[in-house]
């Protein structure tokens, strides 16, 4: 047996985040309560490098490295900046949040670079194992986190029900990765692709059979109807800080997963995946527009209205195409900023004893501070798509996609459910600017620090790129289509 | 262009700092900027009026082929004066009107960026550019609409007005992107020249269907009317831009603009001018039956939008010069009209026709020109709206289809809006002086009364000279409306005809209805219980229902019950495969029992029987000891098949498990039943399900074999390579080494991380 050794390369950003997580684990050990500042440092300092690394190794050829296992091309460069850049926004939010709950541990932000860690695997998986891998280090600590906030009995509830449901998850992608492996002999992306085009009739069910076990754990974790119970539960029971983060960067790894897995893997059974997609899409538009309309919590709300936007995400990629994909890949991005704002916004509005997670914290917020009301109503507009927001260019784009792909009728149903979906969103944008405060008293909000200034720049963001689309979504396209 | 449009939006932006700046002049100073605009704008006259239609392009996303582009021709440029005409004076109106108000340089910020949202829909070439301008309205006019917000129906309506245009606009952006699939253009200026392609795609009903949507509910068109007087909460300046040249007649503009691909179709035809003919009453019927200054103004709206459609909908020649001359006409009168309300309101304090009476002698002026411009509204010859009305009559006689139930309307139409005219132009200013909530003191100020004086006067002018509007303008607009050159031309007098006796009737036939007034409000009172079924009521209901149908589904979907979560993913994920298994005709192949021997059988009943026995008993330990005995049943198996290593592995791991639960199970308590049997069935059914899903799925990719097994191949090597005849063994020190030691070194750092958590408990004991 001769043993060779790997290009490394490819993988340098992963080893490094590997390597500086480790070392402050090692590190924050050591440090007392009141130095936790340098943990989160370090951290953010970690994730900026990391974007550097990758940004300096991007390239448009397509690695392979580590038998195969790995593989390193414009797509996966372009999602894992997007990565470190919502997971260093969220970060950022959180800080102030944790701080004054008296849980400003290392734990967070280390559990955070490890969960980063795995979403790279994930985007760079090129092996059902890889992926597999990447997976479940996001999601072990993901759940890690949720129950983080070891005082709160929400956040303990809500970790134990996402832990049950993601590991029931899991085995299923297990047992769908086993048979698809039972009928191509391989566990390489690329190998099983070029087998299932090669492979006869015979397969044709128990491969189909691995399929619905693949895609009911993909929309587990992406959070798609009827797979979606544990969504609202985990946002609303998990501290905010920590819904925070599980809303927003791992979505955008989920649609790397979901990119290597059912397109490029299973790319040859795209009839069939096709229309397990469009019934979830539909159900998720459907079940999350309509159930976000009588939540009284704005987590609940946004956990809904997540579940709306992944059946988008889904819209983009079942059309099959290569704009439908980059479609979605524009989509997802633009809703894990999206999202980073709004949690970012409750998190900006709680206070020390006091969370604004009720809707009705938001009455009379224009009146309390008019700036970040309007950067709120910018927040809402683009998740209700509306222009001149970035949201209703990768509303237009999906549905474009849809539709492109003769799927009329899909594009239809995803508007009037937007429709319906815009309802909600308008209605707390109403609260802002035209209810009175809930409390007569409430004092104007303060913004301070570097959380104002960045929740100020993520609103803008959202408007900026309204209004000059052209840049994200060329990228976009580069990615997919080179 | 572009920098037009721009223009206005960076000087929204630092309208504030305008205001602070200059003061009680703001509004003279910002009215600059539409001023120039509108010159700006009439300078394309002489090329448009020749029958050009010019294109400028600039780039602005390549990647899904968008561009800002901007088309100007007749009917843009028609709307593109009107928009900064009529801007101009509502901004320095405004100046004065909102001249106490602190929140006056907000104002100035949102009206402006209406004003650029207006003027960019309506230049747009670009349907998508088209699409982000038209929601720009909504938005910014729900601002405006909302704009004295501690005012509890601002709130409420703003919310309702935003809605519906949000929402009628999501169906347009639906509609369009079928429209540019179905055209081949994002551009208007291409999709226009390829009307017989759109209409013959197999697309066409469902876009026509959803442009409609948006248009119909932008425009206030029966049932959606609800929204525009509702709205009518927007300070009066605003009403007066919204009514008047911009927001309500975006939805017109669509039709219009639009009329060339998507026109000409029966389903066209009937809907619009149907649509149309029914608004038309609704609209002059409701403003005859209502007081409120403001909601008589805004019906007459409502009526005039109706009237809009309808003639577009008819669509021939007369009909289309009709629409434009009247959507001038409508334009000048009810921006003077809604700027007069304001000033009885500013002055007099009044907000209702009763409370008025006799001011003609307090504010001469503002009586002059507000009587100018109902006549206009009223279609008394000379005026422009005299002119507009002869047409339209002429077009539904001659209408292509439905001309009875159209001109029934158009008459009822004509003798009602002769009655509401009466109402703006006679009540408040003539008569007994009323006891006004404020006495008038002086004359509206120069900046109030310019806007009234020079649109109820142009409107006169027009009227007396309708070539001056006809040559330049309408003539122009109707051209592009109707995408090829118009023939005909405006006339006051046209001779004794059928229309000119219609409208004869109907002025003396609105003359008494005026004069009955208060008698026939009476007698119509039934219609506000009527309404109390209407549309709004609809909306509501809609909206409840939506409402209650979520909260159901919240109690169902999500209980927070771990339990049904897990119940649901499994039964749905079970559900899946079985649709699967039905789709693909799944076939198991036979299952030869008779080959069984007797201690297969036996197996299998020891197998049966501990699970029924794990199932069915009630004490913990035995359950535990059930499952033991399913798992070394499981080894059994094993070593039958000659995996004694398998074998031995499992009975392993059983024992294990086995001492493990009994070890836990020793510390809990008792044995509780706590659900019913009704659910221990539904639990047992599900699992049934569930255990059969995966035994079929087992038993259907038994046969499937793609390639060889692995095992040959260590069978062959495992003693020349590594030097052992145990397989297993050979597999776990050598083939796959380094899986081991990765194996052991993660076991042994969880037992030693096992081990300082123990040690941490026994010294906090401690």
């Amino acid at each position: 047996m001769n043993f060779e050794i790997p290009n490394f390369l490819p993988a340098v950003p992963e080893m490094f985040v590997l390597g500086m997580a480790c070392l402050i684990l090692v590190i924050d050990a050591f440090l007392p309560d009141s130095r936790r500042d340098i943990t989160y440092g370090l951290v953010q300092a970690t994730l900026v490098a990391a974007a550097g690394l990758t940004l300096w190794m991007m390239g448009p050829e397509t690695v392979l490295t580590f038998s195969d296992t790995f593989v390193k091309d414009p797509m996966a460069d372009i999602l894992k900046v997007a990565v470190y850049v919502t997971s260093f926004l969220v970060f950022l939010y959180a800080r102030p949040y944790l701080m004054e709950r008296g849980i400003h541990k290392g734990e967070f932000y280390i559990l955070g670079l490890f969960a980063v860690l795995g979403m790279m695997i994930m985007i760079s998986g090129h092996n059902l194992l890889t992926l597999y891998l990447g997976l479940e280090l996001l999601s072990l600590s993901s759940y890690a986190l949720v129950a983080f906030w070891r005082d709160s009995t929400r956040a303990t509830e809500a970790a134990m029900k996402y832990f049950v449901l993601g590991a029931l998850a899991s085995g299923l992608l297990l047992y769908g990765m086993s048979m698809i492996y039972g009928m191509t002999g391989s566990l390489d992306i690329a190998v099983i692709a070029a087998e299932l085009t090669a492979a006869d009739e015979s397969l044709n069910i128990p491969l189909v059979f691995g399929l619905v076990f693949l895609v009911v754990a993909i929309a587990f974790k992406l959070g798609a109807v009827p797979f979606h119970m544990w969504v609202p539960d985990v946002y609303d029971g998990a501290p905010t800080a920590v819904t925070l983060f599980i809303a927003t960067a791992p979505k955008i790894a989920a649609f790397a997963f979901l990119m290597r897995l059912l397109v490029e893997g299973m790319g040859p059974m795209h009839a069939d995946w096709q229309g397990m997609l469009i019934i979830l899409a539909v159900l998720s538009l459907a079940v999350g527009n309509v159930i976000a309309i009588a939540q009284t919590s704005i987590k609940r709300m946004l956990a809904y209205s997540t579940i709306a936007h992944v059946g988008f995400v889904f819209m983009g990629i079942l059309a099959g195409t290569d704009s439908g994909y980059a479609s979605a890949m524009f989509y997802v991005i633009v809703y894990a900023i999206t999202a980073a704002g709004g949690f970012g916004m409750i998190v900006f509005l709680s206070r020390k004893g006091y969370e604004a997670d009720q809707i009705d914290d938001f009455k009379g917020l224009a009146q309390r501070n008019p700036w970040f009301a309007f950067i709120m109503l910018l927040l809402l507009f683009s998740m209700a798509g509306v222009p001149p927001t970035v949201g209703f260019y990768a509303k237009l784009a999906v549905i474009q996609a849809a539709v492109g792909a003769d799927l009329v009728w899909l594009g239809v149903v995803a508007v009037i459910f937007s429709v319906i979906g815009a309802f909600y969103y308008l209605r707390v944008v109403k609260m802002m600017f035209f209810d009175a405060p809930k409390d007569e008293n409430a004092e104007p909000v303060q913004p301070s620090g570097a959380l104002a200034t960045a929740l100020s720049i993520n609103g803008l963001a959202v408007l900026a790129l309204g209004i000059f689309p052209g840049l994200l979504l060329s990228i976009t396209h580069y990615a997919i289509i080179g | 262009m572009l920098y037009a449009i721009l223009s206005i939006f960076l000087v929204a932006a630092v309208a504030p700092v305008v205001h602070r700046l200059t003061g009680r002049a703001s509004g003279w100073v910002l009215g600059l900027l539409p001023a120039a605009l509108f010159v700006y704008f009439l300078s394309f006259l002489p090329a448009v009026s020749s029958g050009e239609s010019i294109v400028l392009v600039w780039p602005w996303m390549p990647g899904l082929d968008i561009q800002l582009s901007f088309l100007v021709d007749g009917l843009s440029l028609l709307f593109a004066l009107l928009v900064s005409g009529i801007g101009f004076f509502i901004v320095t109106y405004a100046g004065r009107y909102l001249q106490a108000h602190r929140d006056l340089g907000r104002f100035y910020v949102i009206i402006l960026a209406f004003m650029g949202s207006m003027l960019g829909l309506v230049l747009a070439d670009n349907l998508i550019a088209l699409f982000v301008f038209w929601e720009l309205t909504s938005i910014t006019s729900y601002l405006l609409i909302g704009y004295n917000h501690e005012d509890k129906d601002a709130r409420k309506y703003a919310l309702q007005g935003l809605f519906v245009t949000v929402g009628g606009g999501l169906a347009l952006l639906a509609g369009i992107i079928m429209l540019a699939m179905a055209g081949g253009s994002w551009e208007l200026s291409e999709i226009l020249n390829n009307g017989d392609v759109v209409r013959e795609h197999a697309l066409y009903l469902p876009l026509l269907l959803l442009i409609l949507l948006g248009a119909f509910t932008k425009s206030a068109q029966v049932p959606f009317h609800f929204w525009l007087p509702r709205a009518m909460a927007a300070p009066t300046p605003v009403s007066a831009y919204l009514h008047s040249a911009t927001m309500v007649k975006a939805g017109v503009y669509l039709l219009a603009r639009l009329n060339p691909s998507l026109g000409g179709t029966d389903i066209w035809f009937t809907t619009l001018a149907l649509f149309g003919a029914v608004t038309m009453f609704t609209g002059v019927f409701l403003a005859f039956r209502s007081t409120g200054v403001k909601k008589v103004l805004a019906y007459s709206t409502v009526m005039a939008l109706g009237t809009l459609t309808m003639l577009i909908g008819v669509g021939t020649e007369t009909a289309l010069l009709a629409a434009m001359a009247f959507l001038l006409a409508h334009s000048l009168y009810k921006g003077a009209l809604f700027m007069v309300a304001g000033i009885l309101d500013h002055e007099a304090g009044a907000k209702d026709f009763l409370q008025t009476g006799g001011l003609r002698s307090a504010l001469p002026v503002t009586a002059a020109f507000a009587i100018l411009a109902a006549l206009s509204l009223g279609g008394v010859i000379p005026l422009f709206g005299f002119v507009a009305k002869e047409l339209m009559l002429e077009a539904v006689l001659d209408a292509p289809g439905l001309v009875g139930i159209l001109s029934l309307f158009a008459v009822l139409t004509a003798i009602l809006g002769v009655a509401v005219a009466a109402i703006v132009g006679i009540r408040p200013w003539f008569g007994a002086r009323a006891d006004t909530p404020k006495t008038p003191q002086h004359e509206a100020p120069v900046a109030m009364l310019a806007g009234p004086a020079v649109l109820a006067s142009l409107g006169l002018i027009f009227g007396l000279g309708p070539g001056l509007a006809d040559q330049g303008l309408i003539n122009a607009a109707a051209a592009s409306v109707q995408g090829a050159p118009v023939d005909g031309y405006l006339a006051l007098w046209h001779g004794i005809n059928l229309p000119l006796a219609i409208s004869a009737f109907s002025l003396v036939a609105g003359g008494l209805l005026y004069w009955r007034w208060e008698q026939a409000r009476r007698a119509l009172a039934w219609v506000d219980r009527a309404a109390e079924y209407g549309p709004e009521k609809g909306y509501f209901k809609m909206m409840d229902g939506l409402v209650w149908i979520s909260e159901w589904q919240t109690r169902v979907l999500q209980n927070g019950y771990l339990r049904y979560y897990v119940i649901v993913t499994v039964a749905m994920t079970a559900g899946l495969v079985g649709v699967t298994a039905q789709l693909f005709e799944v076939s198991v192949g036979t299952l030869h029992f008779e080959r069984l021997q007797i201690h297969e059988m036996a197996i299998i009943a020891i197998l049966v029987a501990s699970m029924l026995f794990a199932v069915l008993t009630r004490s913990r330990l035995g359950a535990v000891a059930a499952l033991g005995s399913l798992g070394f049943t499981v080894a059994l198996v094993y070593v039958l098949y000659s995996a004694a290593d398998v074998g031995i592995t499992q009975v392993l791991v059983e024992t294990l498990t086995v001492i493990l639960l009994v070890l836990v199970l020793f510390r809990l308590p008792g044995f509780l039943n706590l659900s019913s049997s009704a659910l221990r069935v539904r639990d047992a059914g599900i699992a049934l399900v569930t255990g059969g899903m995966i035994t079929l799925l087992i038993l259907s990719t038994l046969d499937a074999r793609l390639f060889p097994s692995i095992s040959q191949y260590f069978i062959e090597e495992s003693e020349p390579s590594g030097y052992g005849r145990n397989i297993v063994n050979v597999v776990l020190v050598d083939f796959r080494a380094l899986d081991t030691l990765g194996e052991i070194f993660v076991l042994a750092l969880a037992a030693i991380g096992v081990y300082a958590m123990l040690r941490f408990r026994a010294e906090d004991r401690r």
